[in-house]
């Protein structure tokens, strides 16, 4: 189907920062809903936690050149997402609204933590989005997300035939536009 | 797990002096804030963000000075962008090495509600140029312009069933240039919606036990029900016989065949020799000039597609670039040569019809055709090229 959807995050932004218009696009489309969520959960107000979003990838597109990831894409989207959050918290005192609602605790693995948000509790946020997948729809597509696997390796692996993988392929992402809110215009191009 | 208080610290946060540190607690803190639960979004909320945030975030990409401008333009084309961001997307794909092709030298502005009407008496009224009310009575009825792009034909004051059924018939037509499209409310009440570069010609009453009109071109049919008179079109020697549904016929000479696509009821199809009932869902294709080739039926007919036009949509399904060019050169008022060996690809997807040339020839360029558009004398020629 499309080379750049098969592409890994770090594919993608590689292309991105050589001026991909269509990387560019594939990132949007990957993660407009999740940061969408994650400012809405923090804002509570639609139109601020859009033009937050907006404005990630708006500097994202102007600072393609100079795109260098230290961390993974996500990572580094989340992150600008917070980033900006937080100064509006602080320009805003939003910050004492929640010391004085009693909201000022936050869970920790030790004592010692270093407070810095890992990769992993990025990956950890997106997960929870597809959890909520049936479970032989997930395990599809997270072979294919994850792995990177063809359709044939797939049903190797889990002992069905490529025709299943594909169709739970296509209804997994399906389900994935639905829940993640894309919207149904698809176009493919089929070779002669 | 643990939990552990941070409220000094959001304190010094709030107050603007802290250290580093601080600042990235405060952030963990913010991370975690709301994180359990429903967000609260619904899947209309996303994908509502999703259009109106990629078109600000186009509309930022663009250079400075053109960007009010394309604002406005952005808005009105919001479709189209939508296209090109999700549909875009999926095309975008194929290219191993994205290419951006400016092509826009002279641009083609989209058709509209332009159409002639020939009355009995081989009067012509232009349509485009007329004024809202009465146009002209033809015996007992009053044919009236209601708003622009749209004539209905009603029967006048005092008129009765009888009355009617002893008139003479007469005959107008409607038709429509390249680049027009027209609606027309018949006397029964039937609607029709006629297509660029087509025409209808029609009674202005429905006198005896039948209905009759005859197309050219492409037209979309709500006949209104009435089994004891029968309501028939003819195209190019094919006749479609309806009591009251939804249809539509597209008998576009250079398409080489003609395709009716039925939505509701059911209708009989009649060529020469042959004859055909479609249910809802199916297309009936019967070749044109082949009087004794059997009629095909499709079943699953995509009658979305069929239909797109008169809900202002080209919609493709697995079209080639013959079949969305004939369609872009009759809304368009172009014409069209090809040069170089042009990939032989199928095109699938729906664009607005109210936007300029250009901007459909930007999407389509997303499939390794382009365009560009010429200034002939009197014409303009769209150039496709690899």
């Amino acid at each position: 189907m499309s080379v750049y959807r098969e592409y890994s995050d770090q594919e993608l932004a590689l292309l991105l920062s050589k001026g991909d218009n269509t990387a560019f696009n594939e990132i949007y489309l990957r993660y407009d809903s999740l940061l969408y969520i994650y400012a809405y959960r923090k804002l509570k107000d639609k139109e601020e936690a859009k033009d937050v979003v907006q404005d990630i990838f708006i500097t994202l597109w102007e600072n393609r050149a100079e795109l260098v990831l230290k961390t993974a894409l996500a990572g580094y989207l989340y992150k600008s997402v917070l980033n900006k959050i937080f100064n509006i918290f602080k320009h805003q005192h939003i910050i004492q609204e929640y010391i004085n609602s009693g909201n000022h605790f936050i869970e920790v693995d030790s004592a010692e933590t270093d407070y810095l948000i890992r990769e992993k509790d990025i990956a950890a946020l997106i997960e929870k989005e597809i959890a909520t997948m049936p479970p032989r729809m997930r395990e599809i597509y997270e072979l294919k997300r994850t792995a990177f696997l063809s359709t044939k390796e797939i049903a190797e692996q889990l002992n069905i035939s490529e025709y299943t993988v594909s169709t739970q392929l296509k209804r997994a992402l399906k389900y994935l536009r639905k829940r993640l809110g894309i919207v149904v215009y698809i176009l493919y191009i089929l070779h002669p | 797990m643990q939990n552990k208080d941070v409220k000094a610290i959001l304190e010094k946060i709030d107050s603007g002096h802290y250290t580093p540190e601080e600042e990235a607690i405060a952030k963990y803190w913010l991370h975690q804030l709301n994180q359990q639960g429903d967000a609260g979004l619904t899947d209309e909320d996303l994908s509502e963000g999703r259009k109106e945030m990629w078109l600000a975030i186009q509309a930022a990409k663009q250079p400075r000075a053109t960007r009010i401008r394309l604002w406005t333009r952005i808005a009105s084309a919001a479709s189209v962008l939508l296209f090109l961001s999700i549909g875009g997307y999926f095309l975008l794909h194929k290219q191993t090495t994205p290419q951006i092709t400016r092509y826009v030298i002279h641009d083609v502005a989209p058709g509209g509600n332009k159409a002639m009407l020939t009355l009995a008496n081989g009067k012509t009224i232009v349509l485009t140029d007329a004024k809202n009310g009465m146009l002209a009575e033809q015996g007992s009825i009053a044919i009236n312009k209601t708003t622009d792009g749209e004539v209905v034909y009603r029967a006048g004051q005092g008129s009765s069933a009888k009355e009617s059924a002893k008139l003479s018939v007469t005959y107008n037509t409607l038709s429509t240039p390249r680049g027009g499209q027209y609606n027309l409310t018949l006397s029964d009440g039937t609607k029709v919606w006629l297509n660029a570069a087509s025409s209808i010609t029609f009674p202005t009453a429905f006198a005896g036990n039948e209905r009759k009109v005859e197309i050219t071109g492409e037209a979309y049919f709500e006949v209104m029900h009435n089994a004891a008179k029968p309501f028939r079109v003819t195209t190019l020697g094919q006749t479609v016989e309806v009591l009251g549904t939804h249809f539509n016929i597209n008998g576009y000479s250079d398409e080489g065949m003609i395709r009716t696509t039925l939505l509701e009821g059911s209708v009989r199809i009649r060529t020469r020799s042959q004859n055909a009932m479609l249910k809802p869902g199916q297309q009936a294709q019967t070749i044109m000039g082949g009087s004794n080739t059997p009629i095909a039926v499709i079943n699953d007919a995509d009658t979305d597609e069929a239909v797109a036009w008169h809900l202002g949509l080209f919609k493709f399904h697995s079209a080639n670039i013959q079949t969305v060019m004939r369609q872009l050169c009759r809304w368009y008022n172009v014409e069209v040569k090809y040069e170089g060996k042009i990939p032989d690809r199928e095109f699938s997807g729906e664009i607005t019809r109210n936007v300029n040339a250009s901007q459909v020839f930007e999407i389509l360029s997303y499939f390794k055709v382009h365009f560009r558009i010429e200034q002939g004398a009197t014409e303009k020629t769209i150039i496709v090229t690899p």
